[in-house]
Parts: structure tokens; sequence; C-alpha cells
């Protein structure tokens, strides 16, 4: 396998500004990206290409085809835009929505929606019945994992069924590593949830945070995956062994300037964002010092990988989106 | 066991988003309706407690609740307000004040535990007022009728309310009107009790000073009314504590994290200000439930800061249910520096 790279460079490839804090970032399987700002103006491929507002308080962009976009709004609705086309679908409640491999599958209330290439029209399409959806994440584009408020569950959405229900009250975050191998859950006490999929039944805990864990991620790929968790102005790091286990103790605790605000992984690196503007790169080969940084204009409010690896995108809390170009290095 | 920790550093020059909490049913639509008219005034609250549509500036909630340690009720937290409240404070110009509303059958101890508890929300807002709207036309009816006055909830979020704003008060007897005032009074005891009429503007009860630091001002010498309540309810207590000379450092951690260990689940709220020997300003300190948090009385919030250190003199005032006033102050009195 490729370890991830050490030496590594960032250079600024392009910036850009929004009307409002941008509140999203994504990427779609092709390389194209959408940062959508809180007033609903999207920033789409470059700077060059800023949009009107299409919603009013937006959650989060997806891209559900290569020319279309998905925008979960808090008033309750999705607005579908591209290929000079906009629809609206009205989702009561909608909190998440996400793409895989043209799925498209959106948390509302206690339901999933998911959508069959009409905008969602068929509504909700399988009651989850674990209290109301927090996240979801996607480990094919069949198997979804649903954070609620009274657990997780592993939902099969090509044939509408609950396939695993795991009780963990408060779930506030899930993430999955890119080989769909292992999920990690945060809950609201402070606890991680490490569940390797398949294997539900084996979940191992992960203490020692004071307070709910909202940003958490898993780098790596292979046999060198780390779980990496945000507490305040914190990074710390979880390396798990072949059985998707980590140890009782992080390897690595790494304190920051400024609350940590953003964070995003990649099967090689890991990118953190903080209140003060920093933006970091780091490995989870030498997860103790950050391999390369830049400097947003303020709070970063979200960060996304492209799907190669080599640009990352930051949008900050004055509407900069900053595209950053990732040089991996090898090792010194 | 509860950790007493320190406020962040509230005196940087740190644009924090003061919150002004609105509680009740009364009324608390057109309250919150006026006291989010001018610019700049952010709102979160339950449809029904929001007179126009939700947009920019206004964010419809439902309350999302979860729990700490299951089975905990003061470690409960609203995530719905957490989510909220940073997608209002977290834009570029940030609002000059975010009013949050809360429907009667919100419990208002969780959701100030969560503004004043949550990591995420410490830099980003900051808790000044808790108003409270009752309508004085059913109150009365109940007073009169010999019925339990409220439920639990309505009991403890008046016994956590800075002004205590009453509807239709114009519409009682003179009497009525006397007795209910006084039945507030009695559970309020932090906050002031104002007539709310009609075409009447929230004004300073909605926007005025901060409440939420230093030592509370209670009316003296107050006439504590009997007030009925199903059983199973109950009025809450407030304790005044007051002690002369300094505390020793260590022992008031103790004291203050065993208040909060042994009374977290029936305290609504705490606010003091404490002389500790060796400190040359006084600490403020401020719970609620489990939640409690302390600081120098020099970094308050610009504008409530005091000009020179405090006397070597501690208050404290507590409200919860079924609090022992004994035990609260033995636990002060030991702590003093010998």
């Amino acid at each position: 396998m490729t370890l991830p790279p050490l030496v590594t460079t960032v250079e600024q490839r392009w910036s850009g500004v929004l009307p409002e804090a941008v509140c999203s970032v994504a990427w779609s399987g092709t390389g194209r990206m959408v940062a959508v700002a809180a007033d609903g103006s999207t920033m789409v491929d470059d700077p060059a290409h800023v949009t009107t507002a299409t919603c009013a308080d937006p959650i989060v962009a997806t891209w559900v085809a290569d020319e279309r976009v998905a925008i979960a709004d808090h008033a309750g609705l999705v607005v579908f835009a591209g290929s000079g086309r906009v629809a609206t679908t009205i989702v009561p409640g909608v909190r998440a929505i996400a793409s895989r491999r043209g799925v498209t599958v959106a948390g509302a209330g206690t339901a999933l929606w998911v959508d069959r290439g009409n905008d969602l029209a068929d509504g909700p399409i399988i009651e989850v019945g674990s209290g109301l959806i927090r996240s979801v994440v996607s480990l094919s584009s069949a198997l979804w994992a649903v954070a609620a408020g009274e657990g997780l569950a592993l939902v099969d959405v090509s044939l509408n069924v609950v396939d695993t229900r795991v009780e963990l009250p408060g779930i506030v975050a899930v993430a999955v590593d890119a080989d769909a191998t292992v999920i990690v859950a945060g809950d609201v006490g402070g606890s991680l949830h490490l569940l390797p999929v398949g294997r539900e039944g084996e979940a191992q805990e992960l203490v020692g945070y004071p307070d709910a864990v909202r940003l958490i991620g898993l780098a790596g790929a292979g046999d060198h995956v780390s779980v990496i968790a945000v507490a305040d102005d914190e990074l710390t790091w979880w390396p798990l062994d072949d059985r998707q286990r980590a140890p009782e103790r992080p390897s690595a605790v790494v304190a920051q300037d400024a609350p940590i605000t953003a964070l995003a992984c990649d099967p090689h690196l890991v990118a953190s964002g903080d209140a003060d503007g920093a933006v970091r790169v780091w490995s989870t080969r030498v997860p103790d010092i950050a391999l390369a940084d830049a400097r947003a204009d303020g709070e970063v409010t979200a960060l996304a990988w492209s799907p190669t690896g080599r640009t990352l995108v930051a949008g900050t809390v004055n509407g900069q989106v900053l595209a950053l170009a990732i040089t991996p290095g090898s090792v010194a | 066991m509860v950790e007493f920790v320190n406020d962040p550093d509230i005196s940087a020059p740190s644009p924090t988003v003061p919150i002004t909490v609105v509680a009740g049913g009364a009324a608390a639509a057109s309250v919150i309706g006026a006291a989010s008219a001018p610019a700049g005034v952010s709102v979160i609250a339950p449809a029904a407690l929001l007179d126009a549509p939700a947009g920019a500036g206004r964010i419809v909630t439902v309350a999302d609740v979860a729990e700490r340690s299951p089975g905990c009720p003061c470690c409960r937290s609203r995530l719905d307000l957490v989510d909220g409240l940073v997608r209002l404070a977290r834009r570029r110009q940030r609002p000059d004040r975010i009013v949050v509303g809360l429907e009667p059958s919100d419990d208002v101890v969780t959701a100030l535990r969560t503004i004043l508890a949550e990591p995420e929300l410490a830099r980003l807002v900051r808790l000044e007022r808790v108003v409270v709207t009752v309508d004085a036309v059913a109150l009365a009816t109940r007073l009169a009728s010999d019925l339990p006055f409220g439920d639990q909830l309505l009991l403890d979020r008046l016994a956590i309310a800075d002004a205590v704003l009453v509807a239709r008060s114009g519409d009682l007897g003179g009497a009525s009107s006397e007795r209910l005032l006084a039945t507030l009074r009695t559970i309020a005891r932090f906050g002031t009790v104002h007539p709310l009429p009609q075409a009447d503007r929230p004004g300073r009860a909605v926007c005025g000073p901060d409440r939420w630091h230093g030592s509370p001002d209670l009316e003296p010498n107050l006439e504590l009314m009997p007030v009925r309540v199903d059983d199973g309810d109950v009025v809450p207590d407030t304790v005044v504590l007051e002690q002369a000379g300094a505390l020793d450092s260590d022992g008031t951690d103790d004291w203050l994290n065993g208040i909060i260990a042994r009374h977290g689940r029936r305290l609504l709220r705490l606010q003091g200000v404490l002389a500790v020997a060796g400190l040359p300003w006084r600490v403020c300190c401020r719970a609620v439930g489990s939640a409690a948090m302390s600081h120098p009385e020099l970094e308050h919030p610009p504008g409530t800061r005091p000009q020179r250190p405090g006397p070597a003199r501690s208050t404290v005032v507590i409200t919860g249910r079924a609090l022992d006033a004994a035990d609260l102050a033995a636990g002060l009195d030991a702590a003093r520096a010998r």
C-alpha cells in the first residue's frame, strides 16, 4: 500500500469571496467544487462563478450528479440546482444530506429520504426508528450509517431496510474510513464509539473528552487507519490495529493556539482549520506536527478535500473561499 | 466529580453576542417580536413563538435534547440550540443580540445550561438576561380558586428569571393583582416583576443590563406568600449566603464542587461573588444545574466590570428545590481562611 506522504507543500491556488460566512464545501466525484454561504449564495468551481441565493438558511450541500447540487435548508427544504434548472422539494425537518455514486440520502426528522433521480419526490422512504437524525454518511451507495438521537443505524437504501441498530444515546457526529471498514461516532457526553463494520458487537468506547466531540474523522487506508478527534484546541490521534481496535490512550494529543473549528480527512492526509484562520495539513504517520500550513482571513468554517487529495478548499466566517494546492512529498 | 471550571477569557475584547432568553407562553410571541424588531437582533425560537417566517436572522427550532450522562436531568443539553446559535453567531456581521424563545413545555434549566456550558458557544455568545412571561388572568384565577399555581416547569422558570412580564395585568382588580404580584415575587427572587400592557414594549426588561454576573440584588425583607402546588412539585427556595472576611481558595473550590455534586439535580441558579484570600479581585461564580463556572470580577463583560476590587465580603444566592440552607451556610463558613 502507499504510505501517507510526509514532506508536503501547500500553495494557494486561488481565493474568492462569498457575501456571507461559508457554511459548507463539497466536491463531486469528478472534481467539481461548490461552496455555500450562510445567505444561500454559492461559488461553483472557482471565484468566477458565484450565484445569487438559492435558499435562505442552508445547512449542507452535496453533488447529486456532475452538473447538479442539492442544498439542505433549515426551513425544511432541499434545493436542487444545476444545468440551468432550480427545483425545491419540501423535506420537513431535514438536517443532513449526502450523496454517493448517484444515490442521495437526506435525513429528516426520524426518516430517510432517498433520491431516485427525481429530486426526493418520493417522500420519506425509510423510518429509521432511532430518534431524530443528526448525520448521515455512506459506506457504499447502498449502505448508509445514520446518527440519530437514540443511536446509530446502518440502513440499506437499495432494499429500504434498517440493517443494524446500535443503541448509543446522544450521538452528535459520525465518520467512516475510506474502505468502509470502521465507523466512529461521537456522543454528547464526550465518548467516541468505534464500530467495526459487520462486527458492531465488538464496539469499543474511547473516553477522556470532557465535552461532546463534534469534529471527528478517519484518515488513512488499509491497515494504516487513525481516528482523529477534536476537543476544543486539541487534535487527538488514535491509530487502529488490523482488527480496527484503538489503544487505550491516543498516540498523540496536539494542542493548537486557537479552537479547532473544521476538520477534513482524506485517505492520506488530514486538514484542520481554527478560529484564527490557520489551516494545517497533517499526516497519520507523524501526527504530532503539522506538515504544512496556510492562513485564511478568519475563522475556518468549512474544509473539504478534492477526490484526488491534491486540492483542499477552506471556507471562512468572512466568506473567503480558499483553494490550496497540496503537493505530497516523500520521506525527507 | 464535577469540576468548577473557569469561564473563558471574557475580559478580552471578544465580540461575543449577548443573549436574552424569553421563556413562557402568554405574550411571549409579541415580546419576542418587539424585542427582535430592531435591525441587528436575531431570533431562534419554536415556530409558535415567531410572528414572521424564518429567514435571515430568524431560525425556527425544534427541541432536540440529549443527556451527557444517561438518566441525569441536570446534564441535559439542547443540541438544536447549539446548532442554531452557532449558525446565528458565525456570520460575517455578528448580530447585536440574539433572542432565544422557549415554549412553556421547554425546560429552561436545560436551555440555560446549554448556553452557559457548551464549549462551542462560549466564545461566540454570552447569556445576559432571562425574561419570563405569564398570563395574569390565568394565574390569578388559579390563586382565587385555590388551585396549584403552576407546574414544576413554570415554578422553575420563574425562580430563575431576571424579569417577569405579566400580560393582561390590567384586567385584574386591585386585590387580585396584589396577590398575584406578591406570589410571583415570592418565587422569582432573582427577578423583577413588571406588568405588560399589550401596547407596552418590553424595552429594558429584554435588552437591559447583564444580570448574569456579580452579586444579584434581591429585594430585602420580602414577605413570602404561601404557594400551593401539586403533590410532587416543589416551590423553589432561595438561599442568600453572606460571609465576611476572605475565604480559603481550596476550601471554596471544595464547597462549590460539593454544592454541584450534592445539589446539582435540584440547583436552578447559583450566582455571587467570593472574596478569596490572596486574590486581588473577588471571584464571580455562577451555575445552572450541573454547569458551573467562575472568573475574576475584573473579567466581567465591559459595562458590568467593577472599577476597584470589592470588599472582603462574599455573597452567594442559590435558588433550587428543597435546598438545605443550614448545610449551605455551614459549608461557606467552613471555607473561611484561617
